[in-house]
């Protein structure tokens, strides 16, 4: 039986109808556990984006319950959700990074501004640098690094105020059988660090590609929002 | 939770010197909003009537050598009082007397406008203060009509007011629009980290207030300065009599009143600013 710290997100019947009337998710449920890497893939406008952006809150669902770290997070006061927000990594689609800092200072950037300082902070920026490999990387102006080492870079951002989820939009689009490979070894790090990831693809075949099993695809109905 | 906060702040704050010409710009556009609002405030309290020659008739009364100031007093009072008296007051032993020449001894000197009266006027004066007025001159003056502005110039001033207002709303739209257009990057990276929403507008109007601050420092300046360069000027005196008189108007002005129109400036600007772009990035695709 899982207790509520085994599961990073839960997502119960959650339905989603444009305000054009388009049901995008009729009752979708699935579950993300700690230390699980899920792909949620489809192609454009399937709505990818949009369940990440239902995960964060950004917009609510017309029905159904998401629960991060065991919180109903549209139940929350926005205090709290801001709180618990913190706790969710996201790499957008195109990854934002701070081309004119170096790897360590994009980390830093991001700690600071969460008021996260002292010991903490270099906990986090030890741990975000290692589990992406970036470590020797982290003098580095960002606008130096490859393709790959940047999408790297915006999810070692994600991770470094250590959350229980990483949210990632995309990060293999427009990327080299090389640089993807380098950003499925930098998730299979984060997944051995504790770290669960949603990853959407527009590439259907990619996580097979990459071996990952079947149980962790989560196909989503194609061209569903007009 | 104001934590990180500062650090955003002191972050934009510097991302601002890089476009320090177009905030200079806004402070400036501020200092002249002060300015014209202060010159608006101060011409209020001068004088509106226009200037004509007035004719006065002064009675000196002389006073007697050991007449003690309490009644001295008392007769300024009592011939106050009297019809036809416009004003009292008061010389000691040479003293000038209004229009030339000297107070031989202390002096009353009680001012009319109408000369029909002047001779019961003596007379009065003469039975009220027996024994204390040892004698009675009188003169005639014509006065020099004191300064005064058209009115004209307060709907002037009204005029700069709006307009200076105006330019420092636009000034500041362009100073707040091209940092945040340099800061568009930082300001994506902060809301895909969670960092709640006052804390990345509020930067962008506390930025703006400080700059406000720094006009009101400027508008400060140029108001002490003019204030020691024309402050043995009389005409000065009669136009804006609050201004040489000192008072807690500009410091109130640069200290309260700047950052606090930068602050609303800042936050209009920035409000056209988001709207003018889709928010956020990266978000729009479903």
């Amino acid at each position: 039986m899982l207790g509520t710290y085994d599961i990073a997100v839960q997502v119960s019947e959650l339905c989603y109808v444009t305000p054009e009337g388009v049901a995008v998710f009729d009752g979708l449920s699935f579950t993300l556990l700690r230390e699980e890497i899920k792909f949620v893939v489809g192609p454009p406008l399937s709505g990818k984006t949009l369940l990440l952006k239902l995960i964060m809150r950004e917009i609510f669902p017309t029905r159904g319950q998401i629960l991060v770290a065991g919180r109903n997070i549209l139940r929350l006061n926005v205090k709290k959700l801001y709180r618990l927000r913190e706790r969710i990594g996201f790499v957008p689609y195109p990854p934002v990074i701070l081309t004119s800092r170096t790897v360590e200072e994009n980390l830093r950037f991001k700690l600071r501004a969460l008021g996260i300082e002292g010991e903490r902070a270099e906990e986090g920026l030890e741990k975000a640098l290692s589990l992406t490999g970036l470590s020797p990387l982290k003098e580095l102006m960002a606008y130096e690094l490859g393709e790959g080492e940047r999408r790297v870079l915006a999810i070692a951002v994600a991770i470094c105020n250590d959350p229980v989820v990483l949210l990632c939009d995309d990060p293999f689009r427009g990327l080299s059988s090389q640089n993807q490979e380098r950003v499925v070894e930098t998730l299979r790090s984060l997944q051995k660090g504790g770290i669960a990831s949603l990853v959407t693809s527009q590439d259907t075949s990619l996580p097979q590609r990459f071996g990952f099993p079947q149980e962790v695809v989560l196909p989503l109905r194609p061209e569903v929002v007009a | 939770m104001i934590r990180g906060v500062g650090f955003i702040f002191a972050e934009l704050f510097r991302t601002s010197l890089r476009s320090w010409t177009r905030w200079l710009g806004f402070s400036l556009a501020l200092g002249l909003v002060l300015a014209s609002g202060s010159a608006l405030a101060l011409l209020q309290e001068g004088r509106s009537e226009g200037g004509f020659p007035q004719t006065y008739w002064i009675l000196v009364l002389k006073l007697s050598p050991d007449l003690r100031d309490e009644k001295i007093n008392e007769l300024g009072w009592h011939f106050w009082t009297l019809e036809g008296v416009k004003r009292v007051s008061y010389r000691f032993a040479g003293d000038e007397l209004p229009g030339g020449g000297t107070a031989e001894e202390r002096s009353l000197l009680l001012w009319t406008e109408e000369g029909s009266k002047v001779e019961g006027l003596v007379k009065q004066v003469q039975a009220i203060g027996e024994g204390a007025i040892t004698e009675v001159d009188v003169i005639h003056r014509v006065m020099p009509p004191p300064a005064s502005l058209p009115p004209l110039s307060r709907v002037v001033a009204m005029v700069a007011l709006a307009l200076f207002a105006f330019i420092s709303l636009v000034v500041g739209r362009v100073a707040v629009g091209g940092t945040f257009v340099t800061w568009q990057t930082e300001w994506d990276f902060l809301r895909y980290s969670g960092v709640e929403p006052w804390k990345l507008w509020g930067p962008f109007v506390g930025t703006a207030a400080l700059w406000g601050l720094f006009g009101g420092a400027i508008y400060l300046l140029v108001y002490e300065g003019i204030k020691f360069a024309v402050r043995n000027i009389v005409t000065v005196t009669q136009i804006a009599p609050g201004y040489l008189s000192g008072g807690p108007l500009p410091f109130v002005v640069a200290f309260v009143v700047a950052p606090l129109w930068g602050a609303t400036a800042g936050g209009i600007a920035l409000f056209l600013s988001l709207h003018r772009k889709p928010y956020p990035r990266g978000l729009e695709e479903v």
